[in-house]
């Protein structure tokens, strides 16, 4: 199984470099679980969590292949993991709904960054995912497919189909975001605070 | 023949007018946007921390074979 495949002995030196790529990614690595759980304790505990779990299997890395990628795999495994953990997880922040229901309708060619957040928490996590790699963090449709493990060809129709879902949100006729659709419930602090505490067990 | 060639020439997507596009369309922009705001925040403390602790698995060469 891992015949064929070069590892990078942990050397300091392969360490250090790692640790390089490592803070070169956090702001994007920060951006995509953002986009993924709207939260941004949360979100910043999956970042933090897919860092100390990339450390800890850092040789299992490839030398030369896609670091982005791995990193984004790491966290995309992590978020399905915490979701399916806590099924009624909420996503969105509260001065989110608050803003939708007073602030009223969105304006179609100044979409506030809070309006697009809260509105991308309504799509299923299969287009929104899409969305944060191809939209908004300029990934490569081969390389949202590698993340995510599914063909090109299935990138670009969840692409579409959320792009068209997300515009119906923002544009749609009844012009504005309609936070009761679902119910919110806001993730608890025990839930964010057991992530925090198993993150700092992972590495140290 | 003149009309088809102006038609093609219509159809036919320039560099200019795919950015242009892409510039207008809300969502893009707005996609883009929130991409950006989350990669200018400053780094919390909690992610420096983690690098603090690598850096001691390093110095410490704990790790490294």
């Amino acid at each position: 199984m891992t015949g064929g495949i070069e590892r990078a002995p942990m050397t300091p030196e392969n360490d250090k470099i790692f640790r390089d790529n490592l803070v070169a990614i956090i702001p994007s690595l920060r951006a995509f679980a953002r986009g993924l759980c709207g939260n941004r304790d949360l979100a910043d505990d999956l970042a933090q969590d897919a860092m100390t779990r990339a450390w800890s299997a850092r040789q299992s890395f490839e030398p030369g292949s896609n670091f982005r990628a791995w990193m984004f795999m790491i966290l995309r495994n992590q978020f399905y993991t915490t979701v399916r953990k806590n099924a009624r997880m909420v996503n969105v922040e509260p001065e989110f709904i608050e803003r939708a229901l007073t602030v009223g309708p969105a304006q179609q060619d100044r979409l506030h960054v809070d309006d697009v957040a809260m509105a991308l928490q309504k799509l299923n996590p299969e287009q929104r995912e899409v969305l944060m790699l191809v939209g908004a963090n300029g990934v490569s449709y081969e390389e949202a497919a590698q993340i995510i493990g599914c063909a090109v060809g299935t990138i670009k129709s969840r692409l579409a189909r959320g792009r068209t879902a997300l515009a119906a949100l923002l544009e749609g006729p009844d012009d504005a975001i309609d936070v009761s659709v679902r119910p919110v419930k806001r993730m608890g602090s025990d839930v964010i605070e057991r992530t925090r505490r198993r993150s700092e067990a992972a590495i140290f | 023949m003149g009309r088809k060639s102006s038609f093609e020439n219509a159809s036919k997507p320039t560099l200019k007018s795919l950015r242009s596009s892409a510039q207008h369309d809300p969502v893009s922009i707005a996609l883009k946007r929130l991409h950006d705001d989350v990669t200018s925040e400053e780094v919390p403390d909690d992610f420096l921390s983690i690098l603090a602790a690598i850096d001691r698995k390093i110095a410490s060469g704990e790790d490294s074979q």
